[in-house]
């Protein structure tokens, strides 16, 4: 079904402004992800975790820039230091926040995680002609040991979607899409990261269990 | 003579044209009709056997890349499922996935009753399932899409009005099929599906006026009442 375009008479006077209003207002969808997730139902593995919240990823916005996209301005970084802290947390049998990897505190953990956010892409219901919207975010992780040596340095991706994007706005679309994707990035790291070839052999080592 | 209504009667004349509007409009949503054809078919020769601390829990496949099993669907079948005197008790599926995070996020998920064994080797999930009393998992994988549509409608706004002209329609098609689980066997039990297909309508004379098959509403009432069915008899 199509509508035709709205046929709207006005003072002249009243024009000016609504011109302005709507240039202001529909130029760039700016967003800060909010949401609550589940702690992973899991069996700890027993050893103390550092995990460092690195700037790159607890600041990271993304800013589409394209001429032919709608201009979006995404703050993921906050959701993520919120995300990670719930997710290691049951994970690990101690998890400790590290500000960077050089902190003398990082001494007192068995392994430290180092995440960065690599890439973040989106679809829109626009471009994909699916009432939907899609995220995908790419990560690399990198795990050292209290040396301070790179043992394992792997990527994960993560996807989520909104199951529809119908009646709401396209700020609440992608904000559940970012959710989903973050669901996905815990399910990926509780069921695969003791699996990680070098962490398994550095757990088998060392005689810890999950 | 006078010829101009006092604004009381004008008032009472623009309810009354309202009332009359919608009432039209009620009588015409409710005459828009669908069509549902529902397939069982049981795969187990034992009867479901669900004892009353004994519950099922209602999930939506979410693992395609160009569609996603609805939620409201999900929550609607689990709604009908335990409605009534003879209704069962259904976990809500989020407060499952919540509880069971991340065991049955779409990355996760057992595709086959087989790979239940896999999930439950945890001791905390194979525990919380305990606690829930789960027997019976039920699977729903599926959408509903607009098919087809045609026709268009032109709307104007001016300084002395606004109205609508024109006529619109499209069709919606639901798919769905349920495949039942039995967690304590590790077994597939049994399968219904749901086809379900209706027209829509929107004719508009200064109004828009929209004649809607409630398609998914009765992909889910029929699904539903057949997975009542399903464990009532079996029950028997």
């Amino acid at each position: 079904m199509t509508c035709s375009i709205l046929t709207i008479k006005l003072p002249a006077t009243s024009v000016v402004p609504l011109l302005i209003i709507a240039l202001l207002s529909g130029c760039t969808n700016s967003l800060v992800v909010v949401g609550n997730f589940p702690s992973p139902l899991s069996t700890p593995t027993d050893i103390t975790m550092g995990v460092v919240y690195d700037k790159q990823v607890t600041s990271y916005v993304y800013k589409e820039e394209s001429e032919n996209r709608t201009r979006w301005h995404i703050d993921v970084g906050n959701i993520h230091k919120k995300f990670l802290t719930q997710v290691f947390e049951p994970l690990f049998a101690n998890s400790i926040a590290l500000k960077s990897l050089d902190a003398d505190l990082a001494q007192s953990a068995d392994l430290i995680l180092l995440p960065h956010i690599n890439e973040f892409q989106y679809s829109s219901p626009k471009e994909t002609r699916l009432n939907v919207y899609e995220v995908w975010i790419k990560y690399n992780m990198q795990v050292y040991n209290r040396d301070g040596e790179l043992i394992a340095d792997w990527i994960m991706s993560a996807y989520g979607k909104t199951p529809s994007a119908f009646l709401k706005s396209k700020e609440e679309a992608m904000n559940q899409a970012v959710i989903v994707a973050l669901r996905d990035l815990g399910a990926s790291l509780t069921s695969g990261f003791n699996k990680v070839p070098e962490i398994k052999a550095y757990l088998t080592e060392n005689g810890a269990s999950s | 003579m006078n010829n101009s209504l006092d604004p009381n009667t004008t008032l009472r004349c623009t309810v009354n044209l309202l009332h009359r509007l919608l009432a039209v409009g009620a009588l015409l949503i409710t005459s828009a009709c669908t069509t549902v054809t529902i397939d069982e078919h049981r795969t187990s020769a034992t009867p479901a056997q669900l004892s009353e601390d004994q519950s099922v829990v209602v999930l939506g496949r979410r693992h395609s890349s160009d569609y996603e099993t609805e939620p409201n669907l999900v929550a609607c079948v689990g709604n009908v499922l335990q409605s009534g005197d003879d209704g069962v008790t259904v976990i809500p599926e989020q407060e499952f996935l919540d509880t069971l995070y991340p065991w049955f996020e779409p990355r996760t998920a057992p595709m086959r009753v087989d790979d239940l064994d896999r999930i439950i080797q945890q001791t905390e999930v194979a525990a919380t399932m305990e606690n829930y009393g789960v027997r019976y998992i039920i699977w729903i994988d599926g959408n509903t899409e607009k098919t087809d549509s045609a026709g268009s409608i032109g709307c104007s706004i001016s300084v002395g009005g606004a109205g609508c002209f024109g006529f619109g329609t499209w069709e919606n098609q639901s798919d769905y099929e349920a495949v039942v689980w039995d967690y304590e066997n590790q077994e597939t039990h049994g399968q219904i599906s749901a086809d379900a297909s209706g027209t829509s309508y929107m004719p508009a004379v200064v109004i828009p006026i929209p004649i809607i098959a409630r398609v998914q509403n009765s992909a889910c009432k029929g699904m539903g009442e057949q997975l009542k069915q399903y464990f009532s008899s079996q029950s028997q």
